[in-house]
């Protein structure tokens, strides 16, 4: 092992969380999830040696992230009726703490929005400025803005039906 | 519900969410050493094959052709699948080009946009491959005939035979579409099965059009 690969490791660890929110948000099937973790933790090693360290990693490694997550979704079929394989998965999830209800719900949402709004949606809710946000998804800051908005809108109509809902 | 109230909680979660999750190192670890492929690696390796298997196929029906120039009733049926083959080498040395071209470090948006025009293109090739299979098969009967058993296919069935074939494929060619529509999510448990109904009944092309769009749209200002 040398140190690129420590390094690399080392990296992913830091930000295994990209792996595990982006893996979620685009497929619901946990097979499907353990493989797309596999395609993410392998597209980025191989582009690895063109990572510029003057940027973040969280971002070039969310771009990635996206672009594999998008072109997988696009790709694969489900799974349903397929028997479930035995291999262990890159990523572990060990005793979570549970989500409030909110999240749960916000997590169920970005779900089921279309694959570009849903990278848009995660990097808006990590927190990326509307510049870092048009620039890793491939528009102006103008128009990221405008389609969050559109879609903070959408979503807050589905909570209120939820609550609703629930209430009645 | 007050989105930025959402976005702390999501936040806040989240930190939690990284304390929970633990990266398998010695997997990873192995899988690196291993150099395992990626699907889009193993997607190119299928088109390579693909390739090959066109370009032995070009070199033999030109043989053909060359073989039996002057004789059209041979030379034609050869030149259909001729043109044939060269659109789909022309589609798939297209997709891999795009694939060797793919930078994923590149805008989302835009890579999603040329991933899926060369995805189109592949879906249009594989429909009406499957949908014209019905009436492609008479040339092949004709061009099969003559190269491997040295025999005329006009004389020994008939040109009235290899043209009520040729009727009957295409009419069995609407029957294919309404039977692939019909059949349309049946074959789940048959993945190739269901993807190649979905070339026939166009799913494939509809959906990688529909992508497309929606591509077009995130990227427009409006």
């Amino acid at each position: 092992m040398d140190a690129a690969h420590e390094c690399f490791m080392q990296l992913l660890e830091e930000h295994r969380n990209i792996l595990y929110k982006v893996s979620s948000a685009y497929c619901a099937n946990a097979e499907d999830r353990r493989d797309l973790i596999q395609e993410m933790v392998i597209q980025l090693w191989r582009s690895f040696d063109r990572f510029d360290s003057s940027y973040r990693f969280s971002t070039w490694m969310y771009r990635i992230a996206l672009n594999v997550a998008i072109s997988f979704y696009r790709s694969e079929r489900r799974r349903s009726g397929r028997s479930v394989s035995l291999e262990a998965s890159l990523l572990e999830l060990a005793a979570p703490e549970p989500e409030s209800d909110d999240v749960q719900l916000l997590r169920q949402f970005i779900g089921e929005l279309e694959p570009l709004n849903k990278a848009l949606m995660l990097l808006y809710l990590d927190g990326y400025s509307y510049e870092e946000i048009g620039e890793m998804l491939g528009i102006s800051a103008s128009n990221g803005a405008t389609k969050l908005s559109r879609l903070k809108q959408r979503l807050r109509l589905q909570f209120q039906e939820h609550y609703q809902d629930y209430q009645s | 519900m007050e989105f930025d109230m959402l976005k702390a909680q999501w936040q806040a979660y989240d930190q939690k969410l990284t304390e929970s999750l633990r990266l398998n190192r010695r997997l990873l670890r192995d899988k690196l050493v291993a150099k395992v492929d990626s699907a889009l690696q193993r997607h190119e390796r299928g088109l390579w094959l693909e390739l090959g298997f066109d370009v032995v196929l070009l070199l033999l029906l030109g043989s053909f052709i060359s073989d039996t120039w002057g004789e059209w009733r041979f030379v034609l049926p050869a030149l259909v699948w001729h043109i044939f083959i060269i659109i789909s080498m022309v589609v798939t040395i297209r997709e891999l080009v795009t694939l060797r071209e793919i930078d994923y470090n590149g805008p989302v948006a835009t890579l999603q946009k040329r991933v899926e025009q060369v995805r189109l293109l592949h879906a249009w090739v594989n429909k009406w491959t499957w949908t014209l299979l019905p009436v492609l098969w008479v040339p092949i009967l004709i061009i099969g005939m003559r190269w491997l058993l040295g025999l005329d296919a006009y004389a020994v069935l008939g040109t009235p035979t290899l043209l009520a074939n040729l009727a009957f494929g295409l009419v069995l060619i609407p029957v294919i579409v309404v039977a692939s529509r019909t059949l349309a999510g049946r074959g789940e448990q048959w993945p190739w099965v269901q993807s190649i109904i979905d070339d026939v009944n166009g799913e494939h092309v509809v959906a990688a059009a529909r992508f497309l769009r929606e591509v077009r749209d995130f990227e427009e200002e409006r």
